[in-house]
C-alpha cells in the first residue's frame, strides 16, 4: 500500500475534492462546551444541593457540550449557561362541551406542578383558539378567534419573575377585515407573526404573513396572491426565519392539488413574496393529520410528525406516529425523535376514534431544536409532554381523547 | 473529615473531560465530517453521526483507559454511525416502492448518496458503491492518511484483511472505471 499508483493519486485527489464540500461556510456548527466562568457560577449555585442533584446538573452539562441529547431520560437544563433551555413555563387553555372556557392555567415544565392561573378565560369566543409562547417562557398570545373576522382579538399573557402570577391585557391589534388563520409569537416576545387572509365570500384574494413589532405596531408583510392558505407558523429561535404550512387550495388546470408544503420565509428583511422561499412537500405519512411544521433554531430543518396506519385481520389496526426532522432543503428525513404506537380497533364514536382522528404533532421546540413539545392521540391513548433521548417526559394537561357525550374536556390548547 | 464531596470530585472529572473533548472538536470536528460525508455521501447524515459520535465520546471519556484514544475512539464512532446510515438506507428502499403517492425523483430520495447523484466523479461514485468494509479502508487509507496498523486498530481487523481490502477495492475501482471509460 506504499507505492502510489495513478489510481491511488487520483483517489487522493478526487475525494479530497468531494470532501471539501464540507466547508465551514456550510457544515452546521456544534456547540463547544459552557465557557468556565458561566459553569463555575453554575456550580456555585449547585453547591447546596445533595449529590444527586450535582450529578443531574453534570449531566445537563454534558448536554450543552455535545447539543444533541439523544439518549437517557428528559433531564432538565441548567439555570445558567449556554445550554439548550427548555422554557420553564407552559401556558394550557381548556374548554367543557358544555362551551365553559377555563382559566388559563400556567404549569412548571420541570415538574408539572401548577405554578398560577388567570381570574379568568382570556378569551371570550373559543371557537378557534391557540396558544404561543416566547422562548423564555415569560410571555404568552392567546388567540381568541371568531367565525366573524370582525370579533378576532389578541391576548398577552406575561408571566411575574417569580412565575407565581400572571397578567392579562388585550392587544391593540385589529386584524378586520382580514381572517386570521395562526400567530406565532418571536423567540424573545417583541413581535407577532400573524398569518391572515383576505376573503370575499368564497374566494380569497390575498394571503399574507404580517410580522408585528409588539412594542411600535410597525408591521411587514409577506404577500402572495396564490390562492391558499399559510397555517402552524413557527420562528427559528434566532428569530431569522418563520416556517409554515402551505396548503394549496385550487387545482392547477392538469392534475390534483399539489401536496401541502413546508415553506419559511426570512424575516431578517423587509417583506417579500409570502412563497418566494425553498419549499419541500409535507412526507406522505403526514398527509392525514396535517401536522405542523416546527422550523428548527438554525432554519434548516423542520420538527414534524408522521403518522402511519397499517390495516390488519378482524378490523385491527395499527397506529404509528413519529416526531421527525426533515430537511428543509430537501424535504428528506434526517432523524426520528421519537415513536409512538399501539394496535386495536378502531371505532367510529368512541373513545379510540375514527382513522381521521388519529394524531401526533410538535406543539413547540426548544431553544436547542432538540427537545419538541409534542401531543399525541393515538388509539384512545392521550399523550403530551417533551421529548429527549427518544423517551416522551409526560407532562399534565387536559384530556380531550373524549369524542362524544364528554363530561372533561373537548379542547385544550398549550404553548410554551 | 478531609477531602472533597464525591459530588464534586465528579464535577472536576467532567471539566476536564469537556475540555478534552472541546480540544478535540475544535481540532477534528470539520475533518471527521468530511470523513463521514465521503462515507454516506450526504452532507446532513454526515454532520449528524458527527454531531452523535463527539456526544458518545464525551459520555465514554472516563471509561477511556488511554487519554490520547479519544480520536481514534470517535473516529470508530463515526465509521459505526455510518454504517447506520446505510443500514436506514436500505431499508428505506426496501420499503419505497409500497408508497402509494410516488415521491418525485430527488426530492424524497430514500438513499442519503442519491442526494449527490449526479454532482460526484465516476471515482467517487464507484468510492460509494463499493463494498462498506472496503470503502472504509480506501477512504480511511488515501483520505484520513492512516497507516494500516491505524486503519486495522479503527476497524478492528488485521493488518493483513487491511492490505487484502485494500487491494481488492483499489481493483474493484479500476475495473470500475474502465468499465465508465467505455
Amino acid at each position: 500500500m506504499t507505492d502510489l499508483t495513478e489510481l491511488e493519486d487520483r483517489l487522493r485527489a478526487e475525494m479530497d475534492a468531494f470532501a471539501q464540500r464540507a466547508n465551514p461556510d456550510v457544515v452546521r456548527p456544534l456547540r463547544p462546551p459552557p465557557a468556565r466562568a458561566a459553569r463555575q457560577a453554575s456550580r456555585r449555585k449547585r453547591r447546596w444541593l445533595a449529590p444527586a442533584a450535582a450529578a443531574a446538573a453534570v449531566a445537563a452539562v454534558i448536554a450543552a457540550v455535545t447539543v444533541a441529547v439523544r439518549s437517557g431520560g428528559y433531564r432538565q437544563p441548567a439555570e445558567t449557561g449556554p445550554l439548550p433551555a427548555i422554557p420553564p413555563y407552559y401556558l394550557v387553555l381548556s374548554a367543557l362541551s358544555s362551551g365553559h372556557l377555563s382559566p388559563a392555567v400556567l404549569r412548571s415544565t420541570a415538574t408539572g406542578e401548577i405554578l398560577a392561573s388567570t381570574r379568568a378565560a382570556p378569551l371570550t369566543n373559543g371557537s378557534s383558539t391557540m396558544v404561543t409562547g416566547s422562548l423564555d417562557g415569560r410571555t404568552f398570545v392567546v388567540l381568541d378567534n371568531a367565525a366573524v373576522p370582525d370579533k378576532t382579538s389578541l391576548y398577552r399573557v406575561r408571566v411575574a419573575p417569580d412565575g407565581r402570577s400572571l397578567r392579562v391585557d388585550r392587544l391593540p391589534i385589529s386584524t378586520y377585515p382580514m381572517e386570521v388563520e395562526s400567530v406565532a409569537l418571536s423567540p424573545d416576545g417583541s413581535q407577532l407573526a400573524i398569518s391572515e387572509r383576505s376573503c370575499q365570500g368564497s374566494r380569497c384574494q390575498l394571503v399574507q404573513i404580517q410580522v408585528r413589532s409588539l412594542a411600535t405596531g410597525a408591521t411587514r408583510n409577506w404577500r402572495t396572491h396564490v390562492y391558499g392558505s399559510a397555517w402552524n407558523l413557527s420562528w427559528s429561535a434566532d428569530g431569522r426565519h418563520i416556517g409554515f404550512l402551505w396548503l394549496y387550495a385550487l387545482k392547477p388546470p392538469h392534475g390534483p392539488v399539489p401536496r401541502p408544503e413546508y415553506r419559511q420565509v426570512d424575516v431578517t428583511g423587509p417583506g417579500d413574496d409570502l412563497l418566494a422561499g425553498t419549499a419541500v412537500r409535507m412526507p406522505l405519512d403526514s398527509i392525514r393529520s396535517l401536522p405542523p411544521p416546527v422550523v428548527t433554531p438554525d432554519g434548516r430543518a423542520y420538527v414534524t410528525s408522521s403518522l402511519k396506519l397499517v390495516r390488519g385481520r378482524d378490523h385491527h389496526v395499527t397506529v404509528t406516529a413519529k416526531i421527525i426532522k426533515v430537511s428543509a432543503r430537501t424535504g428528506k428525513l434526517q432523524r426520528v425523535l421519537y415513536t409512538e404506537s399501539a394496535s386495536g380497533v378502531l371505532q367510529a364514536g368512541g373513545r379510540t376514534g375514527t382513522s381521521d382522528y388519529q394524531y401526533c404533532g410538535v406543539v413547540a421546540l426548544d431553544r436547542s431544536g432538540q427537545h419538541p413539545l409534542v401531543q399525541c392521540f393515538v388509539l384512545g391513548r392521550f399523550s403530551f409532554g417533551v421529548v429527549a433521548g427518544g423517551h416522551l417526559r409526560r407532562l399534565p394537561y387536559p384530556n380531550t381523547s373524549c369524542i362524544v357525550d364528554c363530561r372533561g374536556p373537548t379542547w385544550a390548547a398549550a404553548a410554551w | 473529615m478531609t477531602g472533597n464531596p464525591s459530588y464534586v470530585r465528579d464535577e472536576r472529572r467532567e471539566d476536564a473531560a469537556s475540555a478534552a473533548v472541546t480540544d478535540l472538536f475544535r481540532a477534528h470536528h470539520l475533518e471527521l465530517v468530511r470523513l463521514a460525508l465521503l462515507m454516506t455521501g450526504d452532507l446532513a447524515a454526515a454532520e449528524d453521526v458527527v454531531q452523535d459520535a463527539f456526544e458518545q465520546l464525551h459520555r465514554r471519556w472516563p471509561s477511556l483507559r488511554q487519554p490520547g484514544s479519544g480520536l481514534a475512539y470517535v473516529r470508530s464512532s463515526v465509521l459505526n454511525g455510518c454504517r447506520s446510515v446505510h443500514r436506514r438506507a436500505r431499508v428505506a428502499r426496501k420499503h419505497a416502492p409500497r408508497l402509494a403517492w410516488p415521491p418525485a425523483a430527488g426530492a424524497d430520495a430514500a438513499d442519503p448518496a442519491d442526494a449527490v447523484a449526479g454532482e460526484r466523479s465516476d471515482l467517487i461514485a464507484a468510492l460509494l458503491a463499493l463494498p462498506r468494509r472496503q470503502r472504509e479502508v480506501l477512504v480511511l487509507r488515501f483520505y484520513a492518511d492512516l497507516d494500516v496498523a491505524e486503519i486495522a486498530a479503527t476497524l478492528r481487523i488485521g493488518p493483513s484483511a487491511v492490505r487484502s481490502t485494500a487491494a481488492r477495492g483499489l481493483d474493484a475501482l479500476a475495473r470500475a472505471l474502465k468499465e465508465a471509460d467505455r
